[in-house]
Parts: C-alpha cells; structure tokens; sequence
C-alpha cells in the first residue's frame, strides 16, 4: 500500500512542524488530565514474575521503588499520581521483537512489514504488557482486506488532499498522491505555491486547489479543507463537534463525495426539524 | 599527504580553512539545477559541500554501475568538475551505508536475500531495522561475504574519485560508511550474533587471558576451550558470572564497529582515495559504549557525533559538544540538522536560529549543514531543489559564515579548566544491566517512556550498583560545575593521555574496580601537577576482579586544609600535584561548599540570569585578537542578563552587529549572542 520509492517532496519546515502540532496541542490540552488529578501521563513499571524492578515515570528520569510485589496496578497508578500505567514483563521486549523478526519478510509491502510488528505486540498484551486503566484488546488488523478496498478505490492515478487553513494562509497540508492501490507520492501546499500558485481567500480557495492538483498531479478524489479553529474545537471534543463542524460548512469537501452531501443534507434537515437554525 | 585533518579544520595544500560544509544530493537534483544550487551555496559563504555517493543508486546490476553513462543526474564526476569550477572543495561519502532517507539505505536490496551476511540477534533471527518505506534486515559488519559484496562497489566508485582528489580534483576528505552503530540498536545482547561476529569475540576473549581456565576464573564459567565460549545473550544476574564477562561482549561489540570502519576505511585507500583525510560520524546518540570517539580516532583522521535537535534540546547539544570537545581532535558535527527528514520532530527555523550557535559555544570547531540543498524525503534546507532560494534561511547562513569569520572562534581557546571523564566499563555495565535491552533506548525515548537506560538495581556484589551510582554521581557533578560557572570538557577513560595535559583538573567517579591503565592515567595527571578527583570509593581492583591499587598506593601524606576541610571529601599530595577523593559526593559537592573554588578551580567568565549560560573564548598563548563571550537564554522566557569580565570596557554583538552593554542585557527566548571584548 506503500510505494517502495514513494516521493515525498516540497515540504514546508514551519507547516510541517504545525502538521505535529494539530495533534500535541490536543493531547496537552486533554481535559483528562485535570479531571484524574494525576500529575503524571504514563508510568512504566517493569517486573520479573510479579517482583517489580523499576518503576519509571515517564519524561521524568528514573525513580526507584525497590524490589515490592507487583501490586494492584490501580494502586500503583493512585501512588505514583499517572493517568497509565503500563506493566511490562521484564522479557516482553525481547519475545516482541523475536516474534516480529522471526516472521518478517523483507519483500513485503511496508503496511504488511508493520502488522508483524503489531501482532508480535498483541500476543503480549494482557501477559507480558498491561495496561491500567486496562485498554480493550488489540483487534486482528485485516489487512488483505483493506488491501483490496485501497486497490478498488485507488487503482486510477488521483490525489487525496487535507488542507488546515490559518485565515487566508495555509496552516498545514497533507497531499497523497496514489496509483495502483499505493501511495506513490506525499508532499505539501509548497509543491503548488513553489510552481506560482498562490492562496488568495483561504477556505474558499478550495475549489481552485483542488482545480490546481488535478492539472499538476492527478484528478482529485477527495479534498478536506478545514479551519485550524475547526479543528482544534472538533479534535478535543469529538465525533459530535465533527458533525456539526460538516453540516455547518466548517468543512469542506471538495470534490463533495455524495455520501457526505447526503450526511449533510441530512443533519442540516434534522436541525431544521429540532427548530436550530 | 597534500591534505590534513588540524585541530583547527583542514589544511588543504598550504591553506588552513574551517571545515565548514553543507550536503548536496545531486543524483537527486535535475542535472540542470546543480550549477544554481552550487552558485546558491557558494553565496551563502561556503567553501566546500558534501555528498553521499550511494550504492543502490549506481548499481544497475551486481558489478555494473551506472555512473552517468545512462542517467545524467548519476555523473558523479561531472558533478565534482563543476564544484571544482565553482571554486568549492568536496567531500565525499560513498557509505556503503549512508541511510539518506534512501529506501534501505543505500544498500541493495539483493544484498538481504543472501543469509551469510546478515546480522543477528540473541535468537539467531536476522535483526530488522523498522525504516521507513521498507524495513530491512541489516547487514553483519563481521560478514566476509558483506565486505567482498562492498568490494565490488567501492572499488568502483573509488577508482572513478582518486583522480578527483585535491589537488588536481575538489575532493578533500572521504567518509568510511555512516552513523555505525549497529543500527541505532545499541543495546548490548541485541545485535550482533552472526558467526563471524562470534569468531572475533572468542579470539579477542583467547588474546585478552591466554587460558581457558583463567578466563573461567574470571567469568564463573565453565567452558572446555575458547571454541565453546558462547557470548552473554541477556543480562541474567542470578547466575553468578563475574562482570567481565558482560564487559568483554561490550568491548567486543566496541570493536567490531571500529573493524567495520577500518575494513571500509581500508578499501578505499587500497582503491586509490588514499591522498585525503578518511573520517567517520556516529549518530545522534549519547556518548558510551557501543561509540567511543578516541578508539576510533586511532584508525581514522577525524570522527565526529551528528545532531539534529530542537532548541529545547540545548542540554542534550552542549553535552555532546563538550564531549567532542574532550574527545577528538577536531571538535566536528558531521551531519548537524539545517531542516530535518520526515520521521524525526519537527525542526523549525526558529530552532536552527538558536542551535546552529550551541555547540560553537561549547567547543565545537567543524561542522557540516546537513541539507544545504532540498531533496525529496527532506523539508527546512536553505535552497529549493530547483536552486530557489529560502530566505530566512539564506540570511541565517550568510550571517553565520560572516559572525564565523569576524568572531575567530575557530582559531580561539575555550577556557576550560576541567575534563570530566567517563569510565568505558562503568558505561558497559550499564549497557549489561538495562532492563529493557534488547530495545535500543532511543526508542523507548521517542515513546516519551524512559530517558537513558533504565538499568537493574542489582549491586552484583559491591556496594552499591555502579550502573546507576555513575552516572547520577556524573550527574551531579556536572550540576555542580555548571552551578559555578565553571566549564568543562568531557570525554571517555580511552581518550589520548596527552590530551589530559590540557586542563587543570581531571574528575572522574571511581568504584570498587577500575582499570589499572585509567588508574595510571590518573596518577600520571597528578604527579606531573594536575588535580584530580576521583571517589566515592578508590579502586582496589580491575574489571576482571584482580587487585589493582595503583591510585591507592601512589597517594602520599594526607593534604591539611583545603579541600579536606570540604565536608564528604579528602585530599592527598601526589608528585606536584595532588588527588581529591569525594568519599561523600552528595555532601562535599553541595551549594555552599563551594568545593571548586577551595581547589582554585574559578570561572573565566561570570553573568547573571536565570537560565543563562555562557563561555568564554580567547586567542590562543602568544596570538593576537579579541576575547568573545558567548551567552546563550536556553529558556523559553526572556531574561535581562549580565556578564562580567575582568578588563572589559564594553562589547559588539556580532549576530546583529551592534554595540551592547554587558550590564544590561536583553535575552529573548531561544537566543545566542556573541559578544566581541573590547579591553
């Protein structure tokens, strides 16, 4: 699913660091933090059949705690004051990584090369590594399938383009460019603004972006234009803000897929009915 | 040899010249663009750039390359003509590996389906890097099969480099392979378990004790013959083997990366690239076993750390600059992050205003800009791969070459009065007890789960566990130095004695058992009128456990006075000079003890504000020139700072170019300004 000479060119350093920090800034702001009361985000405790060894707060340097029985990971965490704690076998790692490299196949496409990896860590999970709060399980990943539906959807060259606008200037950008069933190529916003084209109105730019990419690259499947307002409000607050932000206008869609119009059509005709104009 | 590594930068023909540099990629450029991009990098102030020459671009097939013969962009040669028509001196770099972002790096891909030259791991699998598009299993550097395969290639390219070299061609330095670290898998029973990689073990373990049974008395082993010796796979405490036994599989696997870079190093000359300096980068990683920069400086001309790191990082810089700056003879960052690629954090322009400066400050003196030119799998370079230029980018180097030349720093002494050493085998051992070995801790750091190593509390039959006394008493030393103003280098117990003669007070934390050669080292320091300080405990014995006093029995009368009267420390006369133990570290370096001042140890520079730090740099004995101060706010708040400095009447503040008062100054976040004296 990813080309083994994937291009990934005409990246902006400073949208580039602005891409992360879409994602930092709604992980510093997470309101779980204040409501747990922990000071902490995560704390590793590494064991050998239950005796603990180490306990390591994370970002913080290395604390000892002695050789104490493996307790109640919920006590452990009220203790050392973290959201998580993460229990690790002090064999874990290593049965990981033999697992993954036991299996691994260097011919593999890189999403089939990361699944080893991913199962090698399923198999430890709820043995050698466990979590509290306790997260659910690992699900099986298919990626046969997911394989199949990429190459349905994207066996014609086209491009996929997420662009988070800052008023009138581009925040960040994300453009993939895909053919056979991979992503063939990664850039940014630069690779149009470095060849003369120029943003004029932000948001409403979109069409002639999208315009844009398809004479450069290909034809455009789907273009996600957003406001890094938008963004942050829906990131922290969740699938509801999503879509009001959608059935608001707040994100555009462009080319519009006709199951997002239908989705939008329908929310803004369920608000008509609920009076909330 | 018409060109030389100085400790300055590099001598090419007559001419001493900083070696200051920036990466171009030009089988990655449209061959039209090279001569825009090269006239860019030249009006940006540089005198010489830098390539990779990659395997897995030249080959067509096994033993076939294509050097420009097909594809233009690939004409090696033609592009070192025009740098050459440029007036710009190379450096060339043709791995064989070279990373680059280049899908397996630089390697081809053939290579992997061949079992005999792979790595391996404890468990006997191929060890897999997890790259970026296609992770690979990597190559043993103890593999004959990998070095004949090598061979073949850089015979190659260096038979189409030799005529290029200085002075009938631009090339002025090579590069033996890149950031040898097995990988960035750096933990201790990780890699390398390939059979050659073992055979080596069981000769260096046959030279290292003669018998079998001295070294069964030394492990706690019991194997029949050498042939049988099976290297440690885990660390397992409980088994009761001696430590040697853990330290001699680290000092094992130190070696076979210096073997990898000799094998290269030796292929190249062999091949003709014999008339220019041969040179090495490790990477990004805090110094200690598997990287030590002076064994490796025994076989190559200059070898040096690469770094790509965020303002936030200036700890992290300055430690490894001071380290370079202890360690090799050329204080040099071979890749050091002008932009970044892509799976690493992001590195902003604001980040490189300010870092650009930290290591000059702390010692550095030779620096390559890695990238000078954009590329793909690449964002921040100064130049647009079609030769546009970035303009905030473009000012910050053209002001770094003229700040670089006005200021002289490169000529200039840092006034260090203190070496802080690093015991290799108090570094192994903590490389043996890392309970989250096999990973490598870089990983687990960009996780945000640990910082360092996190190592077992095990005591393993002395005291205390040395793994985790070293470096927090490390630790606190440095804390205290800083805390008086004091700067220092640091460097690993393997450094070149000679260099020892350069400072005043060498510091080491000793344990039960240390090396008779560093106790030596120590001994010679002080009777030829140096400090040094050395504790918690004098060593009674070796690694191998055999008793060694060299330290204790060179000790003469107790010293009266200072620094006995330092609570937690004990000082004795030795030769000129004497020796300071910290039987209590925590207590005799505390705040008001003023422990560094007592050994007459004083600042060269003081200032005022918080968070701020400074050096000070003067022209060495005998030179003429101005003093510069470098003052750095490392903080993200604004500070009002003040530097005071015997026999100074004011300041020019060379980044911006103005006068300043050095009573008064205004540091926004993130800043370096360097001061130029005026006495």
């Amino acid at each position: 699913m990813i080309w083994e000479d994937i291009r990934i060119e005409d990246i902006d350093a400073d949208q580039w660091a602005n891409f992360f920090s879409l994602f930092a800034r709604a992980e510093r702001d997470d309101p779980r933090d204040a409501a747990s009361g922990a000071s902490r985000r995560r704390v590793l405790v590494i064991h050998r059949g239950g005796t603990v060894l180490r306990i390591v707060p994370a970002g913080e340097g290395i604390e000892h705690h002695g050789l104490a029985p493996l307790a109640d990971l919920s006590e452990i965490r009220r203790r050392v004051g973290a959201r998580q704690v993460i229990a690790l076998e002090v064999d874990a790692l290593r049965r990981i990584m033999a697992r993954a490299q036991r299996g691994f196949d260097h011919d593999a496409d890189f999403v089939d090369q990361l699944l080893i990896w991913y199962e090698a860590l399923r198999a430890e999970m709820g043995d050698g590594i466990r979590l509290d709060p306790p997260a659910g399980r690992l699900s099986s990943v298919n990626v046969a399938l997911a394989r199949r539906l990429f190459r349905f959807f994207f066996t014609r060259p086209q491009v996929l383009a997420f662009y988070v606008m800052d008023g009138a200037a581009v925040h960040s950008s994300i453009i993939l460019g895909l053919r056979d069933g991979m992503v063939t190529r990664l850039t940014t916003h630069e690779a149009l603004e470095a060849r003369g084209f120029e943003m004029q109105w932000g948001l409403p730019d979109a069409p002639r972006i999208v315009a844009e990419l398809s004479r450069r690259y290909a034809p455009v499947r789907l273009g996600v234009f957003l406001d890094v307002a938008t963004w942050d409000r829906c990131w922290r607050r969740g699938t509801e803000r999503w879509r009001e932000a959608i059935a608001a206008g707040e994100i555009v869609f462009e080319p519009a897929p006709l199951p997002v119009e239908f989705v939008v059509f329908l929310l803004k005709t369920l608000r008509s009915l609920a009076g909330r104009n | 040899m018409s060109v030389e590594i100085t400790s300055r930068g590099i001598r090419v023909g007559g001419e001493e010249m900083p070696l200051v540099s920036g990466t171009i990629h030009y089988w990655r450029l449209e061959r039209d663009a090279w001569e825009p991009c090269l006239d860019r990098v030249a009006e940006m102030g540089f005198r010489i750039v830098e390539t990779y020459v990659p395997w897995s671009v030249h080959e067509v097939e096994p033993g076939r390359f294509d050097f420009g013969e097909t594809d233009a962009r690939k004409d090696v040669a033609a592009f070192a003509r025009l740098v050459q028509s440029k007036g710009l001196k190379l450096l060339v770099r043709p791995g064989p590996h070279i990373n680059a972002e280049i899908t397996y790096f630089g390697y081809p891909k053939r290579l992997f389906a061949d079992p005999r030259l792979l790595a391996r791991t404890a468990d006997g699998t191929p060890a897999v890097l997890p790259a970026f598009p296609r992770m690979f299993p990597v190559p043993s550097y103890a593999s004959e099969v990998f070095y004949d395969e090598a061979r073949v290639y850089l015979e190659a390219a260096a038979h189409l480099l030799a005529p290029l070299q200085y002075p009938e061609g631009p090339i002025v330095g090579v590069q033996t392979d890149n950031e040898m670290s097995f990988f960035f898998r750096t933990a201790l029973f990780d890699l390398d378990y390939a059979d050659g990689s073992i055979w080596m073990y069981r000769r260096a373990v046959e030279r290292r004790y003669g018998e079998v049974a001295d070294m069964n008395r030394v492990y706690g082993t019991s194997f029949r013959d050498f042939e049988e010796l099976d290297p440690p796979r885990r660390f397992d405490p409980d088994r009761g083997f001696g430590i040697a036994y853990w330290l001699d599989w680290a000092a094992h696997k130190e070696s076979l990366l210096r073997y990898g870079l000799r094998r290269i190093a030796e292929i190249l000359r062999t091949a003709g690239l014999d008339r220019v300096p041969v040179t090495h980068n490790f990477p990004p990683i805090s110094p200690g076993s598997p990287v030590d920069i002076p064994s490796a400086e025994r076989d190559l001309d200059v070898v040096g750390v690469d770094l790509y790191s965020k303002r936030e990082d200036y700890r992290f810089v300055r430690m490894i600059s001071r380290y370079l700056a202890g360690s090799s003879r050329l204080p040099y960052v071979p890749e050091f992050s002008s932009g970044c690629y892509l799976w690493w954090k992001p590195i902003t322009f604001h980040d490189q205003r300010f870092t650009t400066w930290t290591p000059f400050m702390h010692g550095l003196r030779a620096i390559n800009f890695y990238m000078i030119v954009d590329r793909e799998r690449w964002y921040g370079a100064p130049v647009a791969r079609d030769g546009r230029v970035r303009a905030r980018y473009f000012e910050l180097f053209k002001t770094f070459h003229r700040v670089l030349a006005r200021s002289g720093i490169l000529s200039k002494r840092k006034k260090t009065p203190v070496l802080v050493l690093n015991d290799v085998d108090y570094g192994r051992l903590e490389l043996a007890t890392s309970l989250l070995d096999p990973a490598p801790p870089i990983v687990l750091e960009a996780l945000g789960l640990a910082e360092g190593r996190v190592c077992s509390e095990d005591a393993l039959g002395f005291s205390k566990p040395i793994q985790l006394e070293n470096p927090r008493i490390g630790a606190r030393i440095a804390k205290s130095l800083d805390a008086a103003q004091i700067p220092f280098d640091q460097a690993p117990t393997t450094v070149d004695p000679a260099r020892l003669g350069r400072y005043g007070c060498v510091v080491l934390p000793t344990f039960e058992f240390l090396d008779t050669g560093v106790q030596e080292l120590l001994v010679d320091h002080a009777r030829e009128g140096g400090t040094v300080v050395i504790g918690p405990l004098i060593p009674d014995r070796d690694p191998a456990g055999t008793p060694s006093r060299a330290i204790e029995d060179a000790l003469e009368a107790p010293l009266g006075g200072l620094p006995s009267d330092v609570p937690g420390a004990s000082g004795f006369a030795l030769g000129k000079g004497r020796v300071v133990v910290l039987n209590d570290p925590d207590a005799a370096l505390g705040d008001g003890n003023g422990l560094w001042a007592r050994l007459g140890i004083d600042a060269p520079v003081r200032w005022r504000g918080r968070g701020v730090d400074a050096t000070l740099f003067e022209p060495e004995p005998g030179a003429e020139g101005t003093r510069i101060v470098f003052i750095a706010n490392p903080t993200d708040r604004a500070v009002r700072a003040r530097v005071d400095l015997a026999g100074a009447q004011g300041a020019r503040e060379l980044i911006g170019d103005t006068d300043v008062d050095m009573k008064d100054l205004y540091l926004d976040p993130y800043t370096i300004r360097i001061l130029e004296i005026a006495e």
